[in-house]
């Protein structure tokens, strides 16, 4: 039964249930240890979602809540068999254990994925919605606990634009499962709360992680399947702390939690985490929780701190003594009792060093054991920021050194622990991050003097005991996630890995799902005292983000895949057109024909939309000038009303771009490019534009402004002589012709050009009037047998008439003497892109040539890509392959382009090898137009 | 010869049909998408929630030359602008974009004539400037609402809020990952963004923005319900 606000995991431990999950290499029971999201020992899966901390989800109705990592069940795993075999398997093992026989390595790893590891993923899980969201501030505060929310009230009433990112549900930090404090603490960070909420310019983020920082200025966050990329000025982490855990034997069975743990249970979820409770602890913090537990009505069993009498000054010290809970001071836990829970706890007197005196034990009975130990700060984000940290041993725990100016660290982060120091720390950072950014004044000095006095008389609260000795090392667990014992820390170190980078990539502690959060110090600690090194010497392992779990597919947020699409694209789908992607468009394949297409434009006549061309107006002067310069061929003398095809290339002399340019007025010039190239080549022309070519010339990417289609076939003329006045004779528009006119009623430029082969006229009009042309065109074309053509069809024509299509064809490497477009390239010119390499090319000749081929009678068609082989030394070797193929219904015979060794491409009908499908296809070298190579019916 | 009379089609047009939406004419023939439901229950998602428009029936022209700016301040007077700051030029707005390039954004209709006066007005003092009309290759979307730029910011990374972006200011930016530009035009105290981009990702950048904006509880509204909401801000003074 959950309550309204309930987590799975605080149900669960209401119900009793206190076995949640099975660890990872083992396979022992694990309970509920931290519940604030960091430890691994409540991941579950829910539904198709894996790896769900059970502590942080809230309850939902009908939510279906699984185990993961166990079978049969949770309750009696039989994976957990394994530990028997523990002795085996010592810390990388499996670096060792499976590299040999190498073809066993499949059923090794079948065997493995399934005694390891965590949740399933459901490849068949349909896409979940994730979207993302910008957000920009000056000051974005990454912590709602107390220090965060005083940072944010300052830097707000300075007049800075401010972001508050809280992990959880509300604000607050620890205060909110903190119990009972005084009013006058309550009060002041109550109203600097509601103080927020009063501000305009700051924006809270609750229910949201903060993922990481990157570069100076931009931070990451999450929040549920949203992702929030933030543009900011200065940061304050205010990311508190984890609490530390304690290495003693069976420190990981259900019924050992940490401190903070039970309070957040006991005070937001009113949930006792057991009947009978012993508290170990180092500070007074163990001592608020033995309070709160006796206050909610739980047996304290007894409070066992390391720390001698004289250095508790714990509040609830004298009632809680008077009530009568055992106290014993200078002890420590040795280990914890029981199968699936634990049923007691051994403690001992401390003695110097790590030690204890064995003589001194004792056994409690107990099923709850709290460890409340001290605390690590959590300074991921503040190495992600480019902060420093350094070992304080004073306070045992690692701080904030070296701050770059950006960044301010405050409250727990910052190894401040009393509530009043931490609200004015953060009132102090606030103001000093905006005052940094130009906003509001600088904080003051004297408050600033005082903050440093309160924080060096702050009690150390945590211990710098790292393990208890006594018991078995091999059940004193470092790192939760990975199942890494001490004993595994101290064998990996024996093995030489003795640095922290090289001790967690062998042993494994730190890289699961906490990322460190729970067993880094200890690591490092261990570490330390193994290779007797001072803790800074150790070093520390290398923050990277992201700081919490996110999914892929928060990352990919919403699903965004731009399409362009045609003013003719609902008509192609409305009749039987087959939708086909070229690069960004989406262009019709065909209507159901493609064949009986190519027969109509050869016999009749046929309509395609080319709409997707690129198409560029140039106006000025310097027109010629640039295209001189930029297309391979002359350009000067192109008189208006005719139009020339170019190519252009870049200036290592690699073919970039092809179309028609027509000359449309004295200094008006209308440019086609190739659908992918229109950008491109727009970019590329206004660079050297900008870089002062061509006088005066403005240059304006209109391909989305016109719509085009091509009218081709014998009887093309007919068509269009019905719909339009412009004179249409071949002697008063010939081919390669330009015209203006008006065609059904549109305002058109016609073009006399074609890659089909046939008599054709391109006809561009402004977009808007697309569906009224083509159906004006398609109504005329009636009697004359006109069918609309697709791609599929305008491919098979061209290849008729032998024309590459540059990208398809061609390549990077691609120059366009190999291509077999000398005949464009015209040295004598002054100069033009390319010019230098294609001199040379052209003085030494081409090692590759682009050349046409007819396959042998009978053969099969090969495919495009296919390979051309050619025996040399016995062997066989790959001299060319094939770029365009198809079986040409005009023809009946299969004809394709290829790219072959210039010696063997430049004899005609020289005979060469297909390499199709394992066997061998001759074929041979064509040069010039498969069809109509005199081009007379395009001119007649 | 063909006597019909061209239909122009805006680049949503299809979209927008499918959608429910009744026409009507305006401009120079643009069909465009008059309502979809009740035109109060359209002007109060405006209001209330989030409501998107096609508005690509809009004039547009790009003048481009060194003499452009010179050009505009001889026809209309226009004052020296920053780069994506605008002013009034006859019945539109004209928009900064580079130190030699402007965009024009006319009522539907105007954008022929606008160009025939900056074209005289360059010819007359002998300037040498382009200007085309750009009106076919664009799709233009208006969208509205009190928390519209909140909703922006789920589509492209730029500030919007309105000192970062004040009202009539246009910025070249990626938007749903196509290339657009963004102009905050408010209608009185109604904060509207409207984005112009190619015409060929219209549809896209439709759907993308109708995804995006389901939280938001967006609503397409049609040229009556726009032209009232303006008409009902301008008359209240706004």
């Amino acid at each position: 039964m959950a309550h309204e606000g309930d987590t799975i995991g605080s149900a669960l431990a209401a119900s009793g249930v206190r076995v949640i999950s099975r660890s990872f290499k083992y396979h022992r029971p694990r309970g509920l240890l931290c519940c604030s999201g960091h430890c691994p020992n409540c991941l579950v899966q829910i539904g198709d979602e894996p790896n769900v901390r059970a502590c942080m989800r809230p309850v939902e109705e009908g939510i279906q809540v699984r185990s993961q990592n166990a079978w049969p069940s949770l309750r009696f795993d039989l994976l957990s068999l394994s530990r028997f075999a523990s002795r085996f398997m010592p810390a990388g093992f499996y670096y060792k254990t499976f590299i040999r026989p190498k073809w066993l390595w499949p059923f090794y790893e079948h065997v493995l994925r399934h005694a390891a590891g965590l949740g399933v993923v459901d490849p068949k899980t349909p896409r979940g919605k994730y979207d993302k969201r910008y957000l920009h501030a000056d000051i974005v505060v990454a912590g709602g606990g107390p220090a965060g929310i005083s940072a944010a009230h300052a830097a707000g009433k300075s007049g800075a634009r401010v972001l508050l990112i809280d992990e959880n549900a509300e604000l607050g930090g620890h205060l909110r499962f903190a119990g009972a404090r005084p009013d006058s603490e309550t009060a002041a960070v109550e109203r600097l709360r509601s103080g927020l909420a009063g501000m305009d310019n700051v924006e809270v983020l609750t229910n949201t992680s903060v993922l990481g920082w990157y570069r100076k200025d931009w931070l990451a966050a999450k929040s549920g399947n949203r992702l929030f990329k933030v543009r900011l000025g200065s940061l304050v982490a205010a990311t508190g702390a984890f609490e530390r855990p304690l290495q003693f034997e069976n420190n990981d069975l259900p019924g050992v939690m940490l401190g903070g743990a039970v309070r957040r249970l006991l005070h937001q979820f009113g949930v006792a985490a057991g009947r009978r409770a012993l508290v170990a602890t180092a500070n007074d913090d163990g001592w608020d929780v033995a309070s709160d537990l006796r206050a909610a009505g739980v047996e304290v069993a007894a409070i066992v701190d390391e720390r001698p009498a004289e250095a508790c000054a714990s509040p609830h010290g004298e009632a809680l003594v008077a009530q009568g809970v055992p106290v014993h001071y200078e002890h420590t836990v040795v280990k914890a009792v029981g199968g699936k829970g634990v049923t007691a706890a051994i403690i001992a007197q401390t003695a110097s060093g790590d030690g204890v005196d064995k003589g001194t034990c004792k056994t409690i009975n107990c099923d709850l054991l709290v460890v409340s130990v001290g605390w690590t700060p959590d300074t991921d984000l503040t190495h992600l920021a480019g902060g420093k940290t350094r070992y304080d041993a004073d306070h045992a725990e690692m701080l904030p050194t070296e701050l770059p100016s950006h960044l301010h660290v405050v409250g727990r982060a910052a190894g401040t622990h009393e509530l009043a120091t931490q609200l004015l720390e953060g009132a102090i950072a606030g103001r000093g991050a905006a005052h940094r950014l130009g906003i509001g004044p600088p904080p003051d000095a004297a408050q600033a003097a005082e903050l440093q006095r309160l924080k060096s008389s702050e009690p150390r609260r945590s211990s710098p005991r790292v393990s208890v000795p006594g018991g078995m090392p091999k059940k004193r667990f470092v790192c939760l996630c990975e199942d890494v014992t001490e004993e595994d820390i101290l064998a990996t170190i024996a093995e030489g890995f003795d640095s922290m980078q090289l001790l967690k990539r062998y042993s494994t502690v730190s890289m699961g799902p906490c990322q460190g959060k729970m067993c880094s110090m200890a690591a490092i600690q261990m570490c330390a005292r193994a290779t007797e090194r001072s803790i800074p010497d150790t070093g520390t392992t290398t923050s990277r983000p992201p700081a919490t779990p996110v999914s892929l597919g928060t990352l990919a947020g919403q699903d965004m895949e731009p399409v362009q699409l045609g003013a003719l694209h609902d008509w192609h789908l409305a009749n039987g057109g087959k939708p086909m992607v070229a690069g960004r468009w989406i262009r019709a394949e065909h209507y159901g024909d493609a064949i009986a297409e190519v027969k109509a434009v050869r016999d009749a006549v046929g309509l395609i939309d080319v709409s997707s061309l690129g198409k560029l107006r140039l106006t000025g002067p310097g027109v010629p000038d640039l295209l001189q310069r930029v297309y391979i061929n002359k350009w000067r003398k192109l008189g208006v009303g005719q139009a020339r095809y170019g190519v252009m290339c870049n200036d290592e002399g690699i073919v970039l771009d092809d179309g028609v340019c027509a000359r449309v007025g004295e200094q008006e010039w209308y440019m086609s490019t190739t659908s992918s190239g229109a950008t491109g080549m727009y970019d590329w022309m206004q660079w050297w534009i900008q870089s002062g070519w061509g006088e005066g010339l403005h240059l304006t990417n209109v391909t989305e402004a016109f719509a085009a289609m091509n009218l081709a076939g014998p009887r093309a003329r007919e068509v269009l002589g019905d719909l339009t006045d412009v004179d249409l004779s071949n002697e008063a528009f010939p081919y390669m012709g330009v015209r203006s006119g008006v065609v059904a009623g549109v305002p058109c430029q016609l073009l006399r050009i074609g890659f089909t082969g046939e008599l054709s006229y391109e006809i561009h009009c402004p977009s808007g009037y697309t569906v009224h042309l083509w159906e004006a065109l398609i109504a005329a074309g009636q009697p004359h047998g006109i069918k609309p053509f697709g791609v599929e069809a305008q491919r098979v024509l061209r290849l008729e008439k032998g024309h590459s299509i540059v990208g398809h064809d061609t390549d990077g490497l691609t120059d366009p003497i190999m291509a077999n477009m000398e005949w464009a390239v015209k040295l004598d010119k002054s100069d033009f892109l390319g010019m230098r390499h294609l001199s040379r090319v052209a003085e030494h000749g081409p090692h590759q040539r682009l050349v046409g081929f007819k396959v042998s009678s009978g053969g099969a068609k090969p495919e495009e890509g296919m390979q051309i082989v050619a025996a040399s030394n016995g062997k066989r070797e790959v001299i060319g392959w094939i770029t365009s193929c198809r079986l040409s219904p005009t023809l009946g015979e299969i004809i394709g382009l290829c790219w072959l060794p210039a010696e063997l491409g430049d004899r005609e009908g020289a005979e060469f090898t297909i390499h199709v499908d394992g066997r061998s296809q001759s074929a041979r070298v064509w040069h010039g137009a498969f069809y109509d190579p005199e081009g007379k019916r395009l001119r007649t | 010869m063909s006597a019909t009379k061209p239909a122009l089609l805006t680049p949503l047009y299809g979209v927008t049909k499918g959608l429910g939406a009744r026409f009507v004419e305006i401009g120079d023939g643009w069909l465009i998408a008059d309502a979809y439901t009740e035109s109060a229950s359209e002007q109060a998602a405006a209001r209330d929630r989030l409501a998107i428009a096609d508005v690509s029936a809009d004039g547009n022209l790009r003048i481009e030359g060194a003499d452009a700016e010179t050009t505009l301040r001889a026809a209309y007077g226009l004052p020296a602008l920053a780069i994506g700051e605008s002013a009034t030029v006859g019945n539109g707005r004209c928009y900064r974009l580079r130190a030699d390039l402007f965009s024009v954004i006319t009522a539907p209709g105007d954008e022929e004539s606008t160009a025939g006066a900056i074209e005289s007005a360059a010819q007359s003092a002998g300037h040498r400037i382009t200007v085309t009309v750009m009106t076919h290759g664009q799709a233009s979307v208006r969208i509205i609402g009190p928390r519209v730029a909140e909703f922006m910011s789920k589509l492209c990374g730029l500030d919007f809020s309105p000192a970062a972006f004040p009202d009539g200011v246009a910025k070249r930016t990626s938007f749903a990952k196509t290339a657009q530009l963004v102009v905050r035009r408010d209608i009185g105290q109604l904060p509207a963004f409207t984005v112009v981009g190619a015409r060929s990702s219209a549809a896209y950048v439709w759907e993308t923005i109708l995804e995006a904006g389901e939280e938001y509880g967006i609503t397409p509204i049609g040229h009556d319900a726009l032209s009232k909401i303006a008409a009902d801000s301008t008359e209240r003074g706004t």
